[in-house]
């Protein structure tokens, strides 16, 4: 039986919106499909396993601003590891605000500017009371993905990988309409929450990746429930 | 002027309250609406009473103000509430304009007023209460509330030094409010028959420390993130509680109430309901803050604790139906009220109304919630039949079956009216069924109830 494992960020943080919706989707199709699933949850104080280990999905989800700051300065000392995993087509899923790690920098309420892992040119702003809700629909490679965003912050400047091009709200800010980041196989998206199990096909995409053989599994709802949103959303 | 436009303020509020009384029968926050619309600082114009308490928090505020209410009122004094309207601003000016006189002057003894954490900075900018009892803070709904954190914030930024704070001393995400700032006092539930070693819901809103964050340990979880956290890295533990409940006896529904100076009180508590024990606990510290006698205590207490409570059950010819409150797009309340099917050995059909039944109006609900939900206790055997209705169904149903829910259980239907249908015809006698509905789906619990009492007719 092949194996896979799944590396999951600072679960004590990053567990805002449902977010363990997708290590979960991910963990059961794969099972049904016949995988052995380790799931690897790393906190804060402790050194990433995908830097010494074979990690196939690195998972990363939204926290509270005040805790991103704090583990900025972690992901920092694992930069170059980071690169590594992307430059060499290694999966990273990375959801919600944790897409504004890999910009320049955030910039808090009170003007703080916040030095990120600095791999692409975009930057992010904090506001301070409002909070942006959003239903949305973007493409990707000829899939159309949904979801749901929920942030205190957006970002601005040049986005040289786009991974989605909005259909349905709003891209990395009020006035664009491309969003997140995808290079190689990192897929960085301002979607909260259980983006994986809200598309299925997306997931079959990201389990290619790891496994070209792999046979679609399909759980008996998740057309339906993909279908039926699509549908009301681009109504 | 200001004072001319809060005399008119004050004039068409009691007007339009007295009228909407007397038309609609119920309270409602159409006179606050005006008088913020006349003279939009009125909060800060009205002369408040000698004590003026605000409950806030995301669970337990109503239950909390209603016992508070009820407690004061039996020690002799007068109480305005806002328990008929909004717990925001317009719902505490609609309040308040019932009780006052044509200068503003509130002529209660004491005010008690739920307060909603979100209208903080429009409430505790415009007069400074005596005390603010915080029940808890978790996360809720994600569109309104975002993370308990930016709710802390909300609170934290608006505390006044001369309120004190009364603070669930099992809770240090709201325990931490108004550090350095207030006067702080604290209560807590002491360790149970039920308390855990590891947290066994799927949700903790704090794994880490506040202060060093790393790792939390905890004593023991009450449920949650209620508990004791003790950091092992930098020390961190919660304040030691002045008023704390001790000795919970689950199969009794009774329970210990302490203060200090060795002051006890054996006081009842809704059975099944332990975060009754937290509210009694909360507002039996703010009475003895206020120097109300524990004789008082004692009596209202035991007069209430048969009372309140967001559940119903009532028979159709050998069914039971049991409807539960499950709060919108709150995991932690759904959570909670779905550990009731565990209570009892009986059969029962589940019926899940918890996705927005209105959001034809709403717009599409962000759902992610269900993820954070416990659902584990539909797996019971019990459990026979899980109809999901609404036009999110299939979100729940696929949830439910990546958490491991049999599929084979699940029924779903889009359409309320032929979920009624079907649950009543499919009914059998003996076997419950348990409906839980969200905030607006109570017209598909009728719909539920006409059916199955139009199955009794045939």
């Amino acid at each position: 039986m092949a194996k896979i494992a799944i590396e999951v960020l600072y679960p004590e943080y990053n567990n805002l919106y449902g977010d363990r919706g997708n290590c979960e989707y991910l963990q059961k199709k794969l099972m049904l499909a016949g995988y052995d699933v380790e799931v690897i949850e790393t906190s804060l104080f402790q050194k990433p396993a995908f830097i010494e280990n074979q990690v196939d999905f690195l998972l990363i989800g939204p926290c509270q601003e005040k805790h991103q700051v704090i583990e900025i300065e972690h992901l920092k000392e694992y930069a170059e590891a980071i690169k590594n995993r992307i430059d060499n087509g290694g999966v990273i899923l990375a959801t919600g605000n944790a897409f504004e790690l890999f910009g320049q920098y955030i910039e808090t309420p009170n003007g703080e500017k916040v030095e990120c892992l600095g791999f692409y040119p975009y930057y992010a702003k904090q506001f301070s009371k409002l909070r942006y809700n959003d239903c949305s629909v973007g493409e990707f490679d000829g899939m159309e993905i949904v979801g749901f965003k929920n942030l205190l912050s957006h970002s601005y400047g040049e986005n040289t990988h786009p991974f989605l091009s909005m259909k349905k709200g709003c891209g990395m800010n009020e006035d664009c309409k491309i969003e997140g980041v995808n290079y190689n196989h990192l897929f960085a998206t301002y979607h909260t929450g259980p983006i994986l199990p809200l598309n299925p096909q997306f997931t079959d995409y990201l389990i290619k990746i790891v496994d070209y053989n792999y046979e679609s599994v399909t759980l008996e709802y998740e057309k339906q429930a993909y279908g039926s949103r699509l549908k009301e959303l681009l109504k | 002027m200001g004072k001319i436009r809060f005399l008119i303020a004050i004039i068409v509020g009691k007007v339009s309250a007295f009228l909407l009384d007397k038309i609609f029968k119920r309270g409602t926050n159409t006179p606050g609406i005006i008088m913020l619309k006349i003279c939009p600082d009125a909060l800060s114009r009205f002369v408040m009473p000698r004590k003026t308490i605000c409950v806030t928090g995301t669970n337990g505020k109503t239950g909390t103000s209603n016992l508070l209410t009820h407690i004061i009122r039996n020690s002799g004094k007068t109480v305005v509430n806002n328990s008929k309207g909004s717990n925001m601003a317009p719902g505490l000016a609609s309040a308040l304009v019932t009780q006052c006189t044509l200068s503003g002057k509130v002529t209660a003894d004491v005010a008690v007023l739920e307060v909603d954490e979100r209208s903080s900075q429009y409430i505790y900018t415009e007069f400074t209460p005596d005390f603010i009892l915080c029940t808890n803070l978790f996360r809720d709904s994600i569109m309104r509330n975002g993370h308990s954190g930016f709710i802390f914030d909300k609170i934290n930024d608006y505390l006044d030094k001369k309120t004190t704070l009364v603070l669930n001393g099992n809770d240090a995400i709201s325990g931490l409010l108004g550090e350095g700032v207030c006067d702080r006092v604290f209560y807590s539930v002491n360790k149970t028959e039920r308390s855990t070693e590891t947290c066994v819901d799927t949700v903790c809103d704090l794994i880490a420390c506040p202060k060093c964050n790393h790792k939390l340990d905890y004593e023991f979880y009450h449920y949650n993130h209620i508990g004791v956290p003790k950091c092992l890295h930098c020390g961190f533990e919660m304040p030691k509680s002045r008023f704390f409940a001790s000795d919970v006896d689950f199969d009794n529904g009774t329970f210990v109430f302490n203060g200090p100076l060795g002051e006890s009180l054996v006081l009842p508590f809704q059975k099944g309901n332990f975060f009754n024990v937290f509210n009694i606990t909360g507002a039996c510290a703010v009475c003895r803050l206020m120097g109300i006698d524990l004789d008082v205590i004692e009596n209202s207490i035991e007069d209430l604790s048969s009372k309140t409570g967001r559940f119903e059950n009532k028979k159709y010819n050998g069914v039971e139906v049991v409807s539960m409150l499950s709060k919108n797009q709150n995991p932690i309340s759904c959570s909670q009220s779905l550990k009731f099917l565990d209570s009892t050995e009986k059969e029962k059909d589940v019926v899940l109304l918890i996705t927005d039944s209105n959001d034809k109006v709403h717009g599409h609900e962000d759902i992610s919630w269900i993820y954070d939900t416990d659902f584990a206790p539909l797996n019971s055997e019990n459990v026979k039949t899980v109809y999901i209705g609404g036009s999110r169904c299939y979100d729940v149903a696929n949830c439910l079956d990546i958490k491991g829910v049999d599929t084979g259980k699940l029924v779903l239907f889009e359409n309320y009216d032929e979920l009624a249908n079907e649950v009543s015809k499919k009914s059998i006698i003996g076997r419950d069924i348990v409906v839980y509905f969200e905030l607006y789906a109570t017209g598909v619990v009728e719909k539920i109830k006409n059916a199955m009492s139009q199955k009794g007719d045939k």
